[in-house]
């Protein structure tokens, strides 16, 4: 009697569940994972939520799990896929990408995903993107990233502080130097910067490098196994124009108790002038400053006799890119062609007031700037001149932990150049390059 | 004799009114400076935060000390809708909760054989224990981030809680082994006597006389895992699964990022708020707590 | 007390297991790990030998996390074990308000520590600030300014907060302790003429000697691995300079924005914490095992 029993429940549990298999196997409801660099609350964030509306409206059967991780999203999504979660899509700096995920071989090759068409355009979502935006992290000819938000490292300022004081734009490094004089008379701080980020620290060493040596020479030098391309006076004149800018009262000396967003909120709060940093820095502020605020940008200036240009762009991509081992990279990849198009693209601009890959989209006016920019680039390199991409480690390990102690004065501009030369010899015989 | 018991007696008035409450006495005017100046930092810092919670954002950097001219409510309504505070503070009571509750499951059984039962090995067994105290828990985030990978268990509350209760083994072990040693022996052999069960004695007799060892190390390791942050940051990675010390560290960058201050502290009054609530209920109880565990 | 050894197994076996298997296996796993170059959870490991500690010696950030750590163990331990003694005899003194004092000084250690660290974050900026503003307010524009996260005070401003954080702590343990002594020992004492001091000396510290030896490894347990502190104190990723061991493992194994995934590194840097700690504790047990005291 009991027995019977249990067998028919176990009967009708198993018609039940294969009931409920196949009522799931009818809809072929498919969930992509994406874990996401930003945070609910950022105007980024938002734009992708009306993205991922607008895709899973049309593509039903089909729905976005997002996980709103922020910056640290790389390596959450590392840790997990690790753990052995399965997660479809992900997105950070395109220059990390490159140096982490991408390197260790997680991504998908989206070359042939790419000649498809725009889902808004007639040609082939490759054709959508700004000139060698896509390339810029391709290795060996393959595409693994689809970049999608494209910032400019400039000086961003207040437009009304340059009007009060009766400023130019600084064209030359001088003239820079002379706009911090004048400044400083007006009460101003002339650049406001953070104390203890390296990131943003080495914006300086990089830029001021590319003007004097061109673009790509610091990847060289910080590559170099005998570290001695440091010793190059090129080095030395970085190292003291860095200095220069503490020195001079360019940068106020409280800086270096700014603790990242503390300085770039002197320049919302009006006591400061002008920051070098990325073209995200509007939206960043964009509670702190006053309604009328005006923003500026102008690009590094350049340095007498130098090799580079002013129309060279430190160019910081933000990037997808689709995990190797979906299960759905048809899904994943029309995800993105729903970011890239042309409704998405200009929502990212008007509303998230930042710059955008695809090519047919005019970019906010807040960031007219930085859009003139990279519309007039003659080359563009990526985080400190590509070495965030390369050689992360040696980034975070040699080049950042010195230009630190420069930064704060702990070392005098000889010291770093004989550090960074011993350092980096001494970093390379540790880890030799393949 | 009359001399000595007046001395006494002169002593005892002494120090009665050293010791016990008594009238201010300008020898205890450092005192009362010190300690009133300390507790007045706490409560001056702590509220600050809650009047910044409700200005505007403008108004927290540009008039640090103003009462907002109207308190903004809405910064909790955004920071409430914006994050899974809610959710996190359930989370914390489940993966806190159980990991206490077995925490004490496995180490009060252990602790009691460990400092009562004769066997061989014994002391081997408790030196081993008490060397897990001083292993310093980074030393296994690897290894065990590679162990639970292996079980399926990352980004999962279980493998948190199991992180939790088994690192929490040693130092529990610890402390419950020194009450139950403190513990009368008379109690146990009389019932030994009257012919109850090993399982019974431990259970009938040990158990409850070791009540305040086992509140005390509930409390401990209550306030240790409420507020712990590094694990949980290894081990979970899900917004939806985060307690609320990670939750807090999500919203710190959230609203950073964002430039909302106002919202940042906002959300930290309501993070903080309820716990500091649990406090004011339970203070006596915890502080009597360490007081129990660690004065035998 | 005799009992069956299936007994003695039963209650031994759930914590013993647990301890063994998720803990003093990892911590084996990790001695052996240490001499593999391994550069990520799904990559093969490399038997390198002695290699990551060799790279340790020369690894300046290393010996800075180091250095920090054991500042925050020694002079952050001496700062919060003799406030608290000051403060315990203040309270025990007879003053009034004596549990508003205790559950005030006590409350930051419930709070959420990275609520404590947005919190002093934000104290020391410098010119809009707390302390910049009570500067300004009392007319000190100088000290208003002062860079306080700077590279040269931002360990000391660290420490403070972390003092004002934990001393509570201890204070309720030492106070705890100091309730439980006997008040005719010091009525003794008087009697026999000893100042506050020697009581103080041959009293208080002998008696609460117990307390102190569990707050010194409650401490040194904490200290060791303090992470939270270092970790989000100083904007948009930890600065090395205020690195921990505990956050620079992190780094190292699980990275920040810049992906690093150095495992065995990483885990030669645990294993030179546990050596840390193996001397710390034969050094306190020089210190604290003098006598026992029976009361």
């Amino acid at each position: 009697m009991k027995k019977s029993v249990t067998i028919g429940l176990l009967a009708s549990l198993i018609i039940l569940s294969t009931l409920g298999i196949g009522f799931v196997g009818a809809q072929e409801q498919i969930t992509l994972v994406y874990w996401s660099m930003w945070n609910e609350t950022e105007g980024q964030a938002r734009v992708i939520q009306a993205a991922i509306e607008k895709f899973e409206a049309e593509n039903p059967g089909v729905t976005i799990e997002a996980v709103w991780n922020g910056r640290q999203n790389q390596t959450l999504v590392r840790t997990a896929i690790s753990g052995g979660q399965t997660i479809d899509l992900m997105d950070q700096d395109a220059d990390q990408i490159a140096g982490g995920l991408m390197r260790e071989g997680f991504a998908l090759p989206l070359n042939d995903l790419l000649q498809q068409p725009a889902l808004d355009r007639d040609e082939p979502l490759a054709d959508v993107f700004l000139p060698g935006t896509l390339e810029m992290f391709a290795l060996d000819g393959v595409i693994y990233q689809l970049p999608y938000i494209y910032n400019t490292v400039q000086f961003w300022y207040d437009k009304r502080v340059f009007e009060e004081v009766g400023l130019e734009i600084p064209q030359t490094w001088d003239d820079l130097l002379a706009a911090c004089d004048a400044l400083n008379a007006a009460g101003y701080a002339p650049i406001a910067a953070e104390g203890n980020e390296p990131g943003y620290a080495a914006f300086y060493l990089t830029e001021i490098l590319a003007r004097t040596k061109g673009p790509g020479w610091l990847q060289q030098a910080a590559a170099d196994p005998t570290g001695e391309m440091w010793r190059d006076p090129a080095v030395l004149d970085a190292a003291q124009k860095t200095r220069e800018l503490w020195d001079r009262g360019c940068i106020p000396p409280e800086t270096l108790g700014y603790v990242w967003p503390q300085g770039q909120n002197t320049l919302a709060f009006g006591t400061a002038a002008m920051e070098l940093v990325g073209s995200w820095l509007p939206v960043e502020l964009q509670n702190a400053v006053d309604p009328d605020f005006q923003w500026g940008g102008f690009s590094f200036p350049a340095i007498e006799g130098g090799a580079g240009s002013t129309t060279d762009v430190y160019a910081l991509l933000l990037a997808f890119m689709i995990n190797k081992d979906t299960e759905h990279p048809e899904e994943a990849f029309k995800f993105l062609q729903t970011i890239m198009t042309d409704e998405i693209q200009q929502k990212f601009t008007d509303e998230a007031f930042v710059g955008v890959t695809n090519k047919y989209i005019e970019w906010n006016p807040i960031i007219a700037d930085a859009a003139a920019a990279a519309a007039a680039a003659t080359t563009t390199y990526g985080d400190v001149d590509g070495v965030a991409s390369l050689y992360s480690e040696y980034l975070n390990t040699i080049l950042y932990p010195t230009y630190m102690s420069l930064w704060h004065g702990t070392i005098t501009p000889e010291e770093y150049v004989e550090e960074m030369a011993t350092l980096s010899a001494q970093y390379w015989a540790e880890h030799p390059q393949s | 004799m009359a001399e000595q018991s007046l001395q006494l007696e002169q002593a005892n008035v002494l120090t009665s009114s050293r010791r016990r409450r008594g009238h201010f006495q300008f020898k205890q005017l450092p005192s009362y400076l010190f300690l009133g100046a300390w507790s007045l930092f706490t409560i001056f810092a702590l509220s600050w935060v809650v009047l910044a919670s409700l200005k505007t954002n403008r108004e927290v950097f540009r008039e640090p000390f103003t009462i907002p001219a109207e308190p903004q409510f809405v910064n909790y309504q955004r920071v409430w809708e914006n994050s899974q505070v809610g959710q996190s503070f359930v989370n914390s009571l489940i993966i806190v909760g159980l990991s206490v509750l077995f925490i004490l499951l496995v180490s009060a059984p252990a602790s009691y054989i460990l400092s009562r039962a004769r066997f061989r090995g014994r002391n081997l067994l408790t030196m081993i224990y008490i060397a897990g105290i001083g292993i310093p828990y980074p030393l296994l985030f690897i290894p065990l981030f590679a162990m639970l990978a292996g079980l399926k268990l990352i980004n999962t509350m279980p493998g948190l809680i199991l992180v939790y209760v088994s690192l929490s083994v040693p130092f529990t072990v610890y402390i419950l082994t020194g009450f139950f040693s403190s513990l009368p022996q008379e109690l146990e052999d009389s019932a030994v006597i009257d012919g109850a069960t090993d399982f019974q004695v431990f259970r009938k007799i040990m158990l409850p006389l070791a009540r305040p060892g086992l509140i005390t190390a509930a409390i401990f390791n209550f306030i240790g895992l409420w507020n712990e942050f590094q694990l949980a940051l290894i081990f979970i990675q899900d917004p939806d699964k985060r307690p609320l010390s990670l939750s807090l560290y999500a919203l710190k960058n959230s609203m950073t990022y964002s430039g909302d201050w106002a919202g940042l502290f906002a959300g930290v009054v309501i993070v903080v708020v309820p716990t500091v609530l649990l406090f004011i209920l339970l203070s006596e109880r915890m502080i009597s707590g360490i007081t129990l565990g660690s004065v035998k | 007390m005799r009992v069956s050894n299936r007994f003695i197994i039963l209650l031994l076996l759930p914590a013993t297991a647990l301890y063994f298997l998720f803990f003093l296996v990892p911590t084996l796993q990790a001695l052996v790990y240490s001499l593999y170059d391994w550069s990520g959870f799904g990559a093969a490991p490399v038997f390198i030998g002695l290699r990551n500690f060799r790279e340790l010696l020369n690894d300046r950030v290393f010996w800075t996390s180091m250095g920090n750590t054991i500042g925050i163990l020694v002079i952050g331990g001496v700062v919060i074990f003799g406030l608290a003694f000051v403060m315990t005899m203040m309270i025990s003194s007879g003053i009034r308000g004596k549990k508003f004092f205790r559950s005030i000084i006590f409350l930051p250690n419930i709070i959420a520590v990275i609520a404590l660290t947005t919190l002093w974050g934000y104290m020391y900026t410098p010119r809009t600030g707390l302390f910049a503003a009570v500067f300004t307010a009392l007319g000190l524009t100088e000290l208003a300014r002062f860079p306080w996260l700077g590279p040269d005070t931002i360990f000391i401003a660290m420490m403070i907060a972390i003092v004002w954080a934990e001393v509570g702590f201890y204070l309720v343990l030492l106070l705890a302790g100091m309730d439980k002594i006997p008040p005719d020992f010091y009525e003794s004492a008087k009697l026999d003429g000893a100042s506050d001091f020697q009581q103080f000396r041959h009293i208080t510290v002998p008696l609460l000697s117990d307390v102190i030896s569990i707050g010194m490894v409650l401490w040194a347990i904490h200290a060791l691995k303090i992470f939270e502190f270092p970790f989000s104190f100083t904007g948009l990723e930890p600065n090395p300079s205020s690195y921990t061991v505990a956050v620079y493992l992190y780094i190292l194994g699980f990275g920040q924005r810049q992906p690093i995934y150095r495992l065995g590194y990483a885990t030669a840097v645990g294993v030179m914490l546990l050596l840390a700690v193996i001397l710390i504790v034969l050094l306190l047990r020089r210190v604290t095992r003098r006598e026992v005291y029976q009361y």
